[in-house]
């Protein structure tokens, strides 16, 4: 279970990092860009939460709060009963997580990336070969698991690092635009990973523009527009706030009113 | 007994990094080749130096070794002056009246003539007009006609004071200065200056040789954007700072070893002897010298690691690694224009006092046990400082992502 509270995230305005942050809300205060404004939601376990929002609309940095490495300007983030500001460490304990554009150790093989980070995650001995072995069988990886990550494919990357971020099999799992890129057959591998999580029982979360994905597998889905929830819920009552009958449709009408209420 | 297991704990994950960074550096063959050249190649600059200079000390001393040849016409008129030339190592060959012409071939260098009736001369007080034949275009032959010339005045004032003696006068009279050439060897000094900038390869590898390595493991993990997943892990800042830090620090301690192993070999084979200076450096001293290494290189990784951590990118960092260098430039090229500066609080500054103690083990001057435990106290110190504020840093938003 993750729990948000009120969460908010401002960030100095510099002169020339417009393009970092582009298009976030102006508030009062002349020289703050405001990444993220009073959000609050809670995360149950057993369920895929689609995150959707435009460029820029804060959904990274929702996810740098929730894992720790940027610190919020107000709120809480809790990771079960650990609060993510007071104990990160306990919390990443309980995270896997994908971030966007993602590097690997070129120079290690597929496998010994997964299981160095195996290893800082406190993994040993057979119970981690084992993970491992699962994860390479699951994402369809055998043939490059022993090759070094120097030319990996975009696919062969990110199918690595997902492994990697999951390879401690975490309650909860964070995943930035994981599909971004893929072709078709990795595709339908990630979905079929992460539908396989929700089985388990496991708490996952990711973002995504491709809105067939996100109907087809997110049982809740949250849009999100500077740094505000503009709708929070499964598909029928993001398709009623949205008036319409496709979510494309819903999510367009969701957001067009705020664009053109910041950019007025 | 949490405390202990907090320790195992960090121990073990420090160690996981370390493997990690290790075998990735040990694959990164372009970059460790490169590494592994620099002892080599600072050697391979210290040894070629040091033998130009044994040649060049050489090839002096055989020319001063050969004896001076000087044609004499008339030599049997002033037996005097030829007896002193010869004294002072001239070679008097007597020719012809035909020696003008010789020199004017080419065939004599030069050629002394002496006047026909300079005995009578000689003998009666008169001045005599002795000429000294030679082509001012060579210039091969300047040296030895100096010296000549030289040798000539210098009888020349003999003569004329024991003349004015003869009369009762005194030839300071006649004679208000002199002048004593002393000749100072300056090939000791050369040799000096070769053995004087040794420490400053030494310090210069130790502060080089793990530059591009702390550099990929910070600033280009970033670039890659590998940084960020492993900030996410729970492995604390401190196990991933130390567990790179002991890679850098591993790889500068394998480098300035191979460097030392290289002295060894290079003080065994070339003939520093020849240049006049004590240079029996044992294989102990050079041990002494790695320890002090050892000891800098705990300063200049944790230096790395601090400014590559604050570089934008790999390339910025690189830039910084490369102003980084002119810290232990500084006193390096003090100590080396004056060579002979020295305080006891040197011993206290970084590199400089590094710098002193390797200079003392390389030139034989007097080392205690203290001096190794000042080098240590000062590098540890710093040393633990840079890397506890680099890991107070690491989860830094503006270190991850630069906001």
């Amino acid at each position: 279970m993750i729990r948000v509270e009120h969460l908010s995230k401002t960030f100095a305005a510099k002169k020339n990092s417009g393009l970092k942050f582009p298009g976030f809300k102006k508030a009062t205060t002349p020289n703050l860009i405001t990444a993220l404004d009073d959000v609050s939601f809670t995360l149950n376990d057993g369920e895929i939460t689609g995150l959707l929002g435009l460029n820029g609309a804060g959904k990274s940095t929702l996810m740098r709060l929730i894992y720790g490495l940027l610190q919020p300007s107000a709120g809480d983030v809790w990771v079960n009963q650990h609060q993510v500001s007071k104990n990160p460490n306990a919390a990443r304990q309980q995270l896997g997580v994908l971030p966007d554009d993602t590097g690997l150790y070129k120079r290690l093989t597929a496998r010994e990336n997964i299981r160095y980070f195996g290893e800082l995650q406190g993994l040993q001995g057979d119970a981690m070969e084992k993970s491992i072995n699962q994860l390479i069988d699951w994402l369809g990886m055998v043939n490059i698991a022993e090759r070094r990550a120097e030319g990996f494919s975009l696919g062969e990357r990110m199918k690595t690092a997902l492994a990697r971020a999951i390879v401690h099999q975490p309650q909860h799992i964070l995943l930035d635009e994981p599909t971004n890129g893929l072709d078709v057959i990795t595709t339908r591998a990630v979905r079929r990973l992460l539908h396989e999580l929700k089985m388990q029982g496991r708490c996952v979360i990711f973002s995504s523009h491709l809105m067939h994905e996100v109907s087809g597998l997110c049982d809740r889905i949250i849009v999100i527009s500077h740094g505000k929830i503009l709708a929070d819920g499964n598909l029928e009552t993001i398709l009623d706030a949205g008036k319409s009958h496709n979510l494309e449709e819903a999510f367009v009408n969701l957001v067009q009113p705020q664009q053109e209420l910041h950019h007025a | 007994m949490r405390n202990s297991f907090n320790l195992t704990e960090l121990l073990n994950k420090i160690a996981i990094v370390f493997r990690k960074e290790w075998r990735d550096s040990l694959r990164d063959s372009k970059s460790l080749r490169m590494t592994l050249l620099m002892p080599v190649y600072f050697v391979g600059v210290f040894v070629a130096s040091s033998l130009f200079i044994i040649h060049m000390s050489n090839q002096s001393k055989a020319t001063n070794n050969e004896p001076i040849k000087l044609a004499v016409v008339g030599a049997e008129q002033l037996p005097s002056l030829i007896d002193w030339l010869q004294e002072r190592g001239v070679q008097v060959d007597a020719v012809g009246d035909d020696a003008y012409q010789k020199v004017e071939t080419g065939e004599l260098g030069y050629a002394l003539v002496i006047p026909k009736d300079a005995r009578e001369k000689f003998a009666t007080g008169e001045s005599i007009e002795l000429a000294l034949v030679f082509d001012a275009t060579n210039n091969k032959l300047q040296g030895g006609i100096h010296f000549v010339r030289q040798q000539i005045w210098s009888w020349n004032g003999r003569m004329g004071s024991l003349r004015l003696l003869s009369r009762g006068i005194s030839p300071g009279i006649a004679n208000p200065v002199y002048i004593r050439d002393l000749n100072i060897a300056s090939d000791e000094k050369m040799g000096f200056f070769v053995m004087g900038s040794l420490p400053m390869l030494l310090i210069l590898t130790a502060f080089m040789a793990s530059v591009g390595f702390s550099a990929d493991m910070t600033a280009g993990e970033r670039e890659r954007r590998s940084l960020e997943s492993l900030l996410i892990t729970p492995a604390s800042s401190t196990a991933l700072v130390l567990g790179k830090w002991c890679n850098s620090f591993s790889l500068t301690l394998m480098v300035s070893l191979v460097e030392v192993i290289l002295l060894v070999a290079a003080f065994a084979y070339v003939p520093f002897k020849e240049l006049g200076l004590r240079v029996d450096v044992s294989p102990l001293e050079l041990a002494g010298v790695f320890v002090v290494l050892a000891s800098l290189a705990l300063l200049a990784t944790s230096l790395q690691f601090l400014i590559s951590l604050f570089a934008r990118s790999f390339k910025d960092a690189q830039t910084y690694m490369g102003l980084m260098i002119f810290i232990p430039m500084v006193p390096l090229f003090y100590t080396l224009f004056n060579p002979s500066a020295y305080a006891d609080w040197f011993r206290w500054v970084p590199v400089l006092g590094h710098q002193v103690l390797i200079k003392d083990l390389l030139l034989g001057g007097t080392i205690t046990a203290t001096h190794f435990a000042q080098v240590w106290l000062v590098s540890g110190v710093l040393a633990c400082a840079l890397l506890a504020y680099t890991i107070q840093q690491l989860r830094k938003p503006k270190i991850v992502y630069g906001v």
